[in-house]
């Protein structure tokens, strides 16, 4: 039942987003380019198929990913207030960014190979993210612990900012805005060449986390438990990381750091369906994820802001007060 | 006058020359515009990388078909006819050469000054975008925009999707010049984007006319005073680097910028001391303010105790110019002759006199 609602609810946000816009389109026409049809002015085909259709998929995707990646992070390190953001991983995607975009004047060579305005962003952001997931998974053959192993995903988190600091204090005023709205989270800068290569490398990302199904639930039951029932802990934690690096890598490289969905969908999915089988709670998660994000995007691009909203100043709006219940919830 | 009958392009594409006919660019550094058959190419060359081009545009009249085979680069159709502006600059330039209504968006049109842009904004007939960082794509396509003008780093993110709708961008990278002319002869391009070459060549003359017969004047005066420039920012003091376009004037006027040893060319972030150390003794000092704020000798005080130690502020020379309403910043990026001009009658008063058209001598 909750889910025939929740899916119900996934595609009313779904077509919502595609008749709602800065532009008024009237809905006759938006049906009549869905259906395969022609519409009155060829930039109505235009706004609906290119613009609006790719946004709604890429918060749908952005949201199942970030929260799959914070569900993965919460029950291996048994924290309910691990996220993406917490590991620093997001913020080495950040800092990629800032020296692209800040200290590179906008462009990258790297060994020759020169790479231009979207291009150096995507990469910049997707080597930072990369970087320091590949740190945390070469400290994690050292740390004992998993508090300890989130400790140095913090202070690395910390190491990345202040270069970010750095890098702002000498960029220029138009370098300074335009880096400071990137940070604030967008479903709509994918340029069409790359969505296929991002729907695709989601969705494979996704479908190995769904492997990790009964890793995961092992792990909920104590790793001394889990390692005398023969599971592996070094290897499904360095998995784990791995594959949420990657998750954070691919979604704050296009999308920007989006905030709070990653750390509050796990407790929503948990309080919708009060279960902590990763069988339901991962695929539930996914779904919740992909509402919420869709959500935003949607009060982002109501018409009455008159321009698309940054995402991250709606996300905080559910994200703190769902972290607030589950703190109070646990007193 | 030998540059101007060089640089006459007839109004509309009628016969020219063949094959790499070069528009001299006497002092912008970073574009050279080359005259082919049937299209002009312009290339503009990465700011920051030299090797490197940021972007070539290949202008095509609209009167006449596309070439069969045309060189790697974006199209544009001129004269252009739907733009998106986004720097107050650019449009007060529009304005003066008469293409506003080739104008039919704009993003941050309350920081632009022009006037029959703020009347046309305030009539509704050009239509806000939102932010040059982060245009609203649906608007743009939904005016069926030929072009969006932009600064290099403006809407990185919004690039890829611009150009997936196939509108283009047009760089406008002017602004990385070091010298006033340098960045005023960019007009010429934007005056053969807009399909008034003819008449941006002639701007750009009298322009160049003006600014150095100023410079010759000053070259024969002595030595002209110390300056000092701008004021601390939240703690930080940037001051125009040696090399920039500012640097670049003081030195035409004949002015000693105190930091004209520097060789950089963009603005320096320097600590409250460090300046006043260089600049205690300096004879002028002039700044440029936006907003409202009204700057008095007493509030300057107020700000730091330590203005005081400065020789200009002691000697009352100090001078003001409120951006927003002398429109500093929409004109003098295109006519480097008029700031010129202020900075040469700040320097050299005993020469001549002409009223200060930016900068005000603060009296109180």
């Amino acid at each position: 039942m909750k889910y025939l609602l929740l899916t119900c609810l996934l595609l009313l946000f779904f077509v919502l987003s595609l008749f709602i816009g800065s532009i008024y389109i009237p809905p006759l026409e938006i049906l009549s380019v869905l259906t395969g049809g022609e519409a009155s002015r060829g930039v109505y085909s235009f706004i609906i198929l290119s613009t609006r259709l790719p946004q709604a998929l890429t918060a749908i995707l952005c949201g199942a990913a970030l929260s799959t990646s914070g569900l993965l992070l919460q029950t291996a390190f048994r924290n309910p207030l691990a996220g993406p953001g917490v590991f620093g991983v997001s913020s080495g995607a950040s800092m990629g960014v800032a020296f692209v975009m800040l200290a590179f004047g906008g462009t990258m060579s790297l060994t020759g190979v020169g790479a231009s305005g979207m291009l150096a962003v995507l990469l910049g952001a997707f080597l930072g993210a990369i970087a320091v997931t590949i740190l945390l998974l070469v400290f994690s053959a050292f740390v004992r612990g998993t508090t300890m192993l989130l400790i140095v995903g913090i202070m690395t988190g910390y190491l990345a900012s202040s270069v970010v600091a750095l890098l702002n204090f000498w960029a220029s005023a138009e370098g300074l805005r335009t880096y400071v709205l990137w940070g604030m989270g967008s479903f709509s800068a994918i340029p069409a060449r790359f969505m296929p290569f991002y729907i695709y490398m989601v969705i494979a990302c996704l479908l190995l986390s769904l492997l990790l199904i009964k890793p995961l639930n092992l792990l909920q039951l104590g790793e001394r438990y889990a390692k005398s029932l023969g599971l592996h802990v070094e290897n499904v934690r360095r998995l784990l990381l791995l594959l949420t690096g990657m998750l954070t890598a691919i979604t704050t490289a296009f999308c920007g750091p989006v905030s709070f969905i990653g750390l509050a969908v796990p407790h929503l999915a948990r309080l919708v369906f009060r279960t902590a089988d990763h069988r339901q709670l991962l695929p539930n998660t996914m779904l919740i994820g992909a509402i919420v994000a869709l959500g935003c995007q949607l009060i982002c691009q109501l018409p009455v802001w008159s321009t698309l909203l940054p995402i991250n100043v709606v996300t905080p709006l559910l994200g703190a007060p769902t972290v607030l219940y589950v703190i109070l919830k646990k007193k | 006058m030998v540059l101007l009958q060089h640089a006459c392009m007839p109004q509309k594409g009628s016969s020219v020359s063949d094959g790499g006919d070069t528009l001299r660019m006497k002092y912008a550094q970073n574009i050279t515009i080359v005259r082919k058959k049937g299209f002009t190419e312009v290339n503009l060359v990465d700011p920051w990388n030299k090797e490197r081009l940021l972007h070539r545009y290949l202008l095509v009249s609209r009167d006449s078909l596309l070439p069969d085979s045309l060189p790697e680069g974006t199209v544009l159709r001129t004269p252009m006819q739907r733009l998106i502006a986004a720097t107050a600059a650019h449009v007060w330039l529009m304005e003066e050469l008469g293409a506003l209504d080739q104008v039919v968006g704009v993003c941050e049109g309350k920081y632009m000054h022009a006037p029959g842009m703020r009347k046309r904004i305030a009539a509704g007939s050009v239509i806000d975008c939102g932010t040059p960082q982060s245009p609203d794509l649906e608007k743009i396509i939904d005016l069926e925009a030929d072009g969006v003008m932009l600064s290099p780093f403006e809407g990185v993110r919004e690039h890829g999707r611009l150009e997936d709708a196939q509108v283009p961008i047009i760089e406008l990278a002017d602004y990385m010049e070091s010298t006033g002319l340098g960045r005023a002869e960019w007009m010429r391009f934007y005056g053969l984007l807009l399909g008034c070459g003819h008449k941006a060549d002639s701007l750009f003359a009298s322009i160049e006319k003006r600014y150095l017969d100023i410079r010759r004047k000053a070259k024969g005066l002595s030595q002209g005073p110390k300056v000092l420039l701008e004021r601390p920012f939240q703690g930080t003091w940037y001051v125009p680097g040696g090399c920039s376009r500012v640097g670049s004037m003081l030195k035409d006027v004949h002015a000693q910028y105190i930091f004209a040893h520097n060789e950089q060319s963009g603005s320096l972030p320097l600590s409250i001391e460090e300046v006043l150390s260089q600049g205690s003794d300096a004879d002028v000092w002039m700044i440029v303010q936006s907003g409202t704020e009204r700057i008095t000798r007493n509030s300057l005080l107020m700000e730091n105790g330590a203005y005081e130690y400065i020789k200009a502020f002691q000697e009352k020379r100090i001078y003001v110019c409120e951006s927003d309403s002398t429109c500093f910043f929409d004109e003098t990026p295109f006519h480097p002759d008029l700031l010129l001009a202020d900075y040469f009658h700040i320097m050299h008063p005993n020469v001549g006199f002409r009223p200060l058209r930016y900068y005000k001598m603060l009296n109180e």
